[in-house]
């Protein structure tokens, strides 16, 4: 059966048919819909315009529902051509996210699949908040870094992050360069068994959140899902700007994957920026390009809720 | 000595004092023969033979005749014994600005005062009408009327006359023309008790005696005087000489600077002359070579070479917007590579199984809730619309029409982009190769010396430039300096004519002043021989003086110096000088006694005199009692009549000193004044 198709069984399903009469319906359906000379392939509006009006409507269609014992006054709706899909097909909710935000989630996981795959570390995944912070840290850092495009279409001063990396805005706090809204990015994670995070001995770090105990971030159950299907296409990828961010991402892991907790605190506080800035300074605006295209939503009607 | 000889003697002291000037002898000589001259005074003598007085003083009205030789006026105090006195002066010359006495002279019952003086003249009578009264001052007393034979004649007081025909009348004019002031010359013949020291005390005395007894040098000398005070210098005269210098030191600097200016000037001329003729040469050499430069050639490479330029700015131009526009392609499908993981992503979090916070799983009924009512599954409240959406089967894909169509454009605009690089690649070798042609050129150019030539050129063209601006600014410098200098030359020129004037007068000065000690020299001897005169006369008459301050009086002598001040010396080795007197002190009065009656009878002997003879005298005791010299002043008032043989004499009195009435009598008409009112 055709994707599209899934419609008629749709139908069959409300009307409370048996197994071998739900056939029988779409049959007889598609069979008068294959008499109107028309080629439908996608499951939209215009399809079901069409059963409305052309297929359920049809003499062999009505007979058949009679036939098969379906109350009057939904056979009239039938004829009337006013069947109320509402109650026909599914419909659910979903938390929404931008595209800019799924991709930040994406590189995230991609950055803490890195850790996790990267010979130098010892343990799996991040094993601290504090790390986690930084490392996405110097990601941007290096992207903006970059320099910088060509003459004519760098920005002024922000480097490769003004296309690329990740969104999220660092300013200075105690524990070094800080961004709150990657906390909150960590926590969708979370919610969704992305990543988990696993309680560590009693050592603290610098981090405001880590301050009685560390955090061990490794992929979730769903995240290694995620990264066992993609990690490989995300090593590999053409477009410029992603391939940079990803490189970016790499290069940091490999760097500074492997350092301790006091080492990485040491490097960071001692770069030009971070020794210069006052408490809550400004340190590194993130991603300013907002990428506004929704690709998934054009393969959203699978007609299951693909929760892994 | 002999005048004659006196006047040679001088002319020729003249000749010899080395300190006047050659140039000033003629004039000196002159000078002496104009004014060492007597003075010319009227034979006839002049005398008052009647007082008609209204309104003056105290005086209401009085009307008195005058006999020809000795008169007292007396009377009670206040009675106007002694404004008759001052009447009479007024009479002749009118108000003395200058005299305390004359303090509000109009009487209070009248509102102005009037004099009638009848004077004698040899036989002729004469009415010396004067008047005055006060408006907003005192008015009229300076125009007397001067009328002869007023019993004769018809005659109105209204007219009006001028003081010179009183002065006439009287004989003094020739001592006024010398100088001297009315008043003063009066004062010689009036002993007013109060106002004693008038002639004695009076700065040019000496002068008027020097003259009245015809020591003519003095004339000669107040001439000298009144040359000095003409070369006195004038303010301006004396700063004349510093301001010179000032000015001269100024005009100096100036012209230093102006001169520096123009060795400057001369320098820039000579370099702009240099400079000038290499440019002609280059000029000449340059219209050489052109003819072998490919000058035309050269332009026309660069025409193109900016064609070029232009051309290839447009093609780059395109590139960059067409990268631009790949760029832009790019970004928007970037999230393409990576749909299907973002998609799986978006659904694994499309529903949050797990609290971040406690970490605990959310339950099936809270997945529920938020697919039926939108309620978070975590926190359980409303989930914000644009966080959430309702996803149905129904949902069509949309977007793969736009993504292909995107990818097409996207084709398109990279091979524009790959002909362009072509383009702007060819551009560019053109360009290289034009550039390497127009090098050629140049070089050929420069070869041919013409670049050089011509760089020169312009190098000198500024230089001249720059020189000429340079001169345009000296020029301006000098004109200004010039005329800076112009004005203080003026200032120097100016000062110069005050400071030849002032050399002139300082010169003169000196020539007058050496002029001056030689008739100076002459004059003490004429004098001595006067003071000597003056000196037998004084101690002749004290021998009337028996009872009071003069009675041990041993002889008089008169001071050496310039004045005709003298000493009384007596027994008991004191000395009598009325120098140091005051103006009130009886013994004054004593001493003014003594000295008018000596002046006045030693004037009785000389040849040319004034006509005048007249002696007032105003209280002769005094005002208060003086018992010691009162018998002495008595029997002085009888001699004088005798003394003064050709002076009318006017003594005004009080009653209460008339003591010796009977024998004054015997010398004096008594005139009581109360009789006469």
């Amino acid at each position: 059966m055709a994707r599209h198709e899934k419609a008629l069984l749709r139908v069959s399903q409300w009307l409370d048919l048996s197994r071998s009469g739900r056939q029988e319906f779409i049959d007889t359906a598609q069979r008068v819909s294959s008499r109107q000379e028309t080629t439908y392939t996608r499951y939209d509006e215009q399809y079901l315009q069409h059963l409305q009006q052309d297929v359920f409507t049809h003499d062999e269609v009505l007979s058949y529902l009679e036939e098969a014992g379906i109350g009057e006054d939904i056979v009239q709706d039938f004829s009337s051509g006013e069947i109320p899909f509402d109650e026909v097909y599914q419909s659910w909710n979903e938390i929404r996210y931008s595209v800019n935000e799924i991709l930040d989630l994406t590189m995230l996981l991609k950055l803490v699949h890195s850790c996790s795959e990267n010979p130098e570390t010892l343990s799996q995944g991040i094993d601290s908040r504090y790390k986690f912070q930084k490392l996405v840290y110097l990601v941007n850092q290096e992207l903006a870094d970059q320099n910088r495009m060509d003459r004519d279409t760098a920005p002024y001063d922000h480097g490769k992050l003004e296309k690329t990396g990740f969104r999220y805005t660092y300013r200075m706090r105690s524990s070094g360069p800080f961004a709150k809204t990657l906390e909150e990015d960590k926590r969708r994670l979370y919610a969704s068994n992305l990543i988990d995070e696993e309680v560590m001995a009693k050592v603290e770090t610098p981090e405001i959140n880590e301050e009685n105990c560390r955090y061990r971030i490794t992929l979730g159950r769903s995240g290694e899902v995620v990264m066992d299907r993609f990690a490989s296409q995300l090593e590999s990828l053409e477009t410029e700007v992603l391939s940079d961010w990803e490189d970016a991402i790499d290069h940091v892991v490999l760097q500074f994957g492997h350092m301790t907790v006091e080492e990485l605190h040491e490097y960071i506080m001692d770069l030009d920026p971070v020794k210069e800035a006052e408490d809550r300074d400004l340190l590194l605006r993130g991603r300013r390009v907002k990428y506004d295209s929704e690709p998934w939503i054009t393969i959203s009607a699978g007609g299951e809720i693909g929760h892994v | 000595m002999s005048e004659p000889r006196i006047k040679e003697e001088v002319r020729q002291s003249i000749r010899e004092d080395e300190a006047i000037d050659d140039e000033y002898v003629d004039e000196f000589i002159d000078l002496l023969d104009a004014k060492y001259r007597d003075l010319e005074f009227d034979d006839e003598l002049v005398s008052l033979t009647r007082m008609d007085i209204e309104g003056f003083k105290v005086i209401d009205e009085l009307d008195v005749s005058i006999s020809d030789r000795a008169t007292i006026i007396h009377g009670r105090n206040s009675k106007g014994k002694s404004s008759f006195i001052e009447a009479t002066r007024f009479n002749l010359f009118g108000r003395d600005n200058d005299d305390p006495l004359i303090t509000r002279p109009i009487n209070r019952n009248y509102k102005k005062l009037k004099t009638d003086g009848y004077w004698r003249k040899g036989r002729r009578n004469y009415l010396v009408h004067r008047e005055m009264e006060r408006n907003q001052s005192y008015e009229g007393h300076n125009k007397p009327n001067v009328i002869e034979n007023p019993e004769d004649s018809e005659h109105s007081e209204a007219e009006q006359r001028t003081q010179s025909e009183v002065d006439d009348l009287i004989g003094i004019t020739p001592l006024y023309e010398q100088g001297f002031n009315r008043f003063n010359i009066f004062s010689l013949f009036s002993i007013i008790s109060g106002d004693l020291r008038s002639f004695y005390g009076w700065d040019e005395a000496t002068d008027l005696i020097d003259l009245l007894f015809g020591i003519k040098l003095t004339k000669v000398d107040r001439a000298i005087r009144s040359e000095l005070d003409e070369c006195k210098l004038e303010d301006e005269e004396q700063e004349a000489k510093t301001r010179l210098l000032e000015y001269k030191q100024r005009a100096k600097r100036i012209n230093d600077e102006i001169q520096e200016l123009r060795q400057e000037q001369e320098q820039v001329e000579d370099q702009l002359s240099e400079k000038v003729e290499r440019r002609e040469e280059l000029d000449r050499l340059l219209d050489k070579s052109e003819a072998d430069s490919a000058l035309s050639e050269k332009i026309d490479l660069k025409d193109e070479i900016s064609d070029t330029q232009s051309r290839l700015q447009e093609k780059e131009d395109e590139f960059r917007s067409v990268k631009q526009e790949i760029s832009k392609l790019k970004d928007e499908t970037a999230t393409d590579e990576i749909a299907p993981a973002l998609q799986e992503i978006q659904q694994l979090i499309s529903l949050p199984n797990r609290c971040p916070v406690c970490t605990r799983d959310v339950d099936p009924e809270q997945q529920q809730r938020f697919n039926d009512h939108g309620d978070c599954p975590l926190c359980g409240k409303d989930v914000p619309d644009d966080r959430y959406e309702t996803v149905s089967e129904v949902d069509e894909e949309g977007e793969i029409m736009e993504r292909e169509k995107r990818q097409e454009e996207l084709e398109e605009l990279e091979s524009r982009q790959r002909t362009l690089e072509g383009e702007i690649k060819f551009l560019e070798e053109e360009l290289e190769e034009k550039r390497d042609q127009l090098e050629t050129l140049k070089s050929r150019e420069e070869q041919s010396g013409f670049a050089e030539y011509k760089r020169e050129k312009e190098k000198i063209e500024q230089e001249i430039e720059n020189l000429r601006d340079k001169n345009t600014s000296l020029e301006l410098s000098i004109d200004a300096k010039k005329g800076t200098l112009h004005g203080v030359a003026r200032q120097v020129w100016e000062w110069n004519q005050i400071d030849e004037e002032r050399q002139r007068k300082e010169q003169r000065m000196d020539a007058l002043e050496s002029y001056q000690s030689i008739i100076s020299e002459e004059r003490k001897k004429a004098r001595r021989r006067l003071k000597n005169r003056l000196e037998e006369r004084m101690e002749s008459l004290l021998d009337v003086f028996t009872r009071g301050t003069f009675a041990n009086a041993t002889g008089v002598r008169f001071d050496r110096g310039d004045s005709y001040s003298y000493t009384i010396h007596r027994t008991d080795n004191t000395q009598k000088s009325p120098g140091l007197l005051g103006q009130t002190d009886a013994e004054l009065l004593l001493h003014m006694l003594l000295f008018h009656t000596t002046v006045l009878a030693e004037l009785e002997e000389e040849r040319e005199t004034v006509p005048l003879k007249l002696l007032l005298i105003d209280s002769p005791y005094g005002n208060g009692p003086d018992d010691e010299n009162a018998a002495d002043v008595t029997d002085f008032l009888l001699e004088l009549p005798e003394i003064l043989e050709s002076y009318q004499l006017i003594v005004a009195m009080a009653d209460s000193n008339l003591t010796g009435r009977d024998k004054l009598e015997e010398s004096y008409a008594l005139e009581p004044v109360e009789q006469h009112i």
